[in-house]
């Protein structure tokens, strides 16, 4: 009999050995998954998709603190499989949000450059209406100083490009589309002028008809 | 038989114990989704920035929460128990709740008074927009202007995006290029803001209107803020023309090249007719007069202009449109010119002033725009 409860407490303590030997933290896991994160960062996750840097930020930490629950365990009991699945998560999302990131930060790119294009344009068609503006008296001065403007506009289309440059694809789009407001705002002017040359020439035909 | 029953149940009362471990449930940790959801949303309107010292002890508390729970659940099921834990959330749900309330009312003050200064620049630009046209600034206080107004425009578009911080620095850079704007045209308004100036100009009016009368002769008066040329013959009026001055018209002449229009007493020196003038008929000036000279030197001396600077001359009433693009003449229509040029002799007394009304419109310019600056 006694043999038999020496084999069962054997049996058991294996077990129990077998359990706790098993029971490991995963410091891999935890590893990869914070490099995955960090490296969604540095690609920028932050600045272009900021909410879901944080979501991703509080399901590491949520993974971290599953980690701990078990840490705090009674060695025999501690189990890792639900952190290593939430760390695997982490990961999986981090990856993701990495190439998301990337994605957003091409299409802001691609916003900027077109944006530049835009102002170029813009700046092009405001500068051949200025050329045909009525350079009349009333007029001359007026379009004088918007020709000023767009000269400035146009000296600031550098920065556009500076910014780009830069990454700072954001700013640089604001800059274009400021420039854009700026330039299609002296085109409407010139446009005004023009109407109102022709209509003082439309009223001076009338004017002489009558007589 | 008794000591196989201790046995047995000294095998069989841990795997009870390990059992029940993994099988009781004690009642479950709080939830904190309402906890996150708060922070993710501080977060996003950042409250680091608007509120750093509740946000940080915010966070804290979360930290110390969820330690509790990890404590909690580190323990045996059995010996779990949430009843803190759940009071600490409570607590911290209502923190968040203040937290994220007074976040939103600092934000929203901020974006109005991110709205209310880019309004009020805008204001600004068109005040300075119309002086600028008004007194034919040069180029640099437009591209100045320019550059406020696409400061402003960068401004607006970062507000749009919730990016009050960055539209706050936009604002900055508008406003130092508003300024310089600013400076660069506020002292021509000044001269006729100036009373001791325009009681100068009005003697000088005067003293021409009744040397006309008295001496039986035609004289002419420029007045520079009404943008007039005003012809006198016996003391009396006879006809008056628009005239255009060119970008510095406004500001009385100094030396060579600035592009100002003089203003003093002159007379016409000679009249050239069609063919002889660049700008179809021309009265020539004698500028630089007695006047002219002495504060040319004065200027010198105090060393407000460059020591090898020139006087200029070549000062004319002449035809090619009254559109404003002169280099310090007075330009007039050509068949305004015709008149003119039949009305007049050499000898004919020309005076030019800026104004002889305090009530002039670069006086109200000015005072829109002081009145624009104290708000």
């Amino acid at each position: 009999m006694k043999r038999v409860i020496k084999i069962s407490l054997s049996c058991f303590l294996i077990t129990l050995l077998f359990i706790a030997g098993c029971a490991k933290p995963p410091t891999e896991d935890i590893d990869s998954a914070k490099q995955a994160v960090e490296s969604a960062k540095s690609a920028g996750a932050e600045k272009y998709l900021p909410d879901n840097a944080k979501g991703l930020d509080d399901e590491l930490s949520a993974a971290l603190d599953e980690v701990k629950v078990q840490d705090g365990k009674f060695p025999l009991l501690r189990k890792y499989d639900k952190a290593k699945e939430m760390l695997a998560s982490v990961r999986t999302n981090a990856e993701k949000l990495k190439a998301d990131t990337l994605a957003k930060k091409e299409e802001a790119k691609k916003n900027a450059i077109a944006s530049l294009g835009e102002a170029n344009s813009s700046i092009s068609n405001a500068k051949t209406m200025l050329e045909k503006a009525p350079a009349g008296k009333e007029t001359k001065a007026e379009i004088e100083a918007l020709k000023g403007d767009i000269k400035a506009a146009e000296d600031s289309l550098h920065e556009v490009q500076k910014a780009t440059d830069g990454e700072d694809y954001s700013g640089a789009t604001a800059k274009a589309n400021s420039i854009k407001g700026k330039a299609d705002s002296v085109s409407a002017q010139v446009q005004q002028a023009i109407e109102k040359v022709e209509a003082a020439k439309k009223a001076k035909g009338k004017k002489k008809g009558k007589k | 038989m008794q000591n196989l029953s201790i046995n047995g149940r000294a095998i069989v009362l841990p795997f009870i114990f390990i059992i029940l471990s993994y099988s009781c449930n004690s009642s479950p940790p709080p939830e904190i989704k309402p906890i996150e959801d708060i922070d993710r949303e501080l977060y996003r309107i950042d409250a680091d920035k608007y509120l750093p010292d509740g946000y940080l002890r915010f966070k804290l508390n979360i930290k110390v929460l969820k330690d509790k729970i990890i404590h909690e659940k580190s323990r045996f099921s059995l010996l779990r128990n949430y009843e803190e834990v759940y009071k600490i959330t409570k607590g911290i749900i209502d923190e968040g709740n203040e937290v994220l309330r007074i976040v939103r009312t600092k934000r929203d003050e901020k974006r109005q008074m991110v709205f209310d200064k880019i309004k009020s620049l805008k204001d600004r630009v068109k005040i300075i927009d119309e002086l600028t046209l008004k007194i034919n600034a040069g180029i640099q206080a437009r591209k100045r202007l320019t550059l406020g107004d696409l400061a402003i425009k960068e401004a607006k578009i970062s507000l749009e995006n919730g990016k009050y911080d960055s539209a706050l620095e936009k604002i900055e850079t508008a406003y130092t290029f508003l300024v310089d704007a600013e400076k660069l045209v506020t002292p021509i308004l000044r001269r006729y803001a100036h009373n001791d100036l325009i009681v100068k100009w009005r003697r000088f009016v005067n003293d021409t209107i009744k040397e006309s009368g008295r001496e039986k002769i035609t004289a002419i008066i420029v007045d520079k803020a009404e943008r007039t040329l005003t012809l006198y013959k016996n003391g009396k009026i006879i006809i008056t023309f628009n005239i255009g001055l060119g970008n510095n018209g406004y500001k009385d002449k100094l030396l060579s090249g600035d592009g100002a229009t003089p203003e003093g007493r002159y007379h016409i020196t000679k009249k050239a007719g069609e063919g002889e003038s660049k700008y179809y008929k021309a009265l020539l000036l004698n500028y630089p007069n007695q006047d002219d000279k002495r504060e040319f030197l004065r200027a010198k001396q105090r060393g407000l202009i460059s020591k090898t600077s020139k006087i200029g001359g070549l000062i004319e009433i002449h035809g090619g449109g009254n559109d404003g693009t002169t280099y310090g003449c007075i330009a007039l229509e050509n068949h305004d010119m015709d008149k003119l040029f039949e009305m007049v002799t050499v000898g004919t007394p020309v005076t030019i002033v800026g104004t002889i009304n305090p009530n002039n419109e670069f006086y109200n310019s000015l005072k829109k725009l002081e009145a624009y600056l104290k708000t």
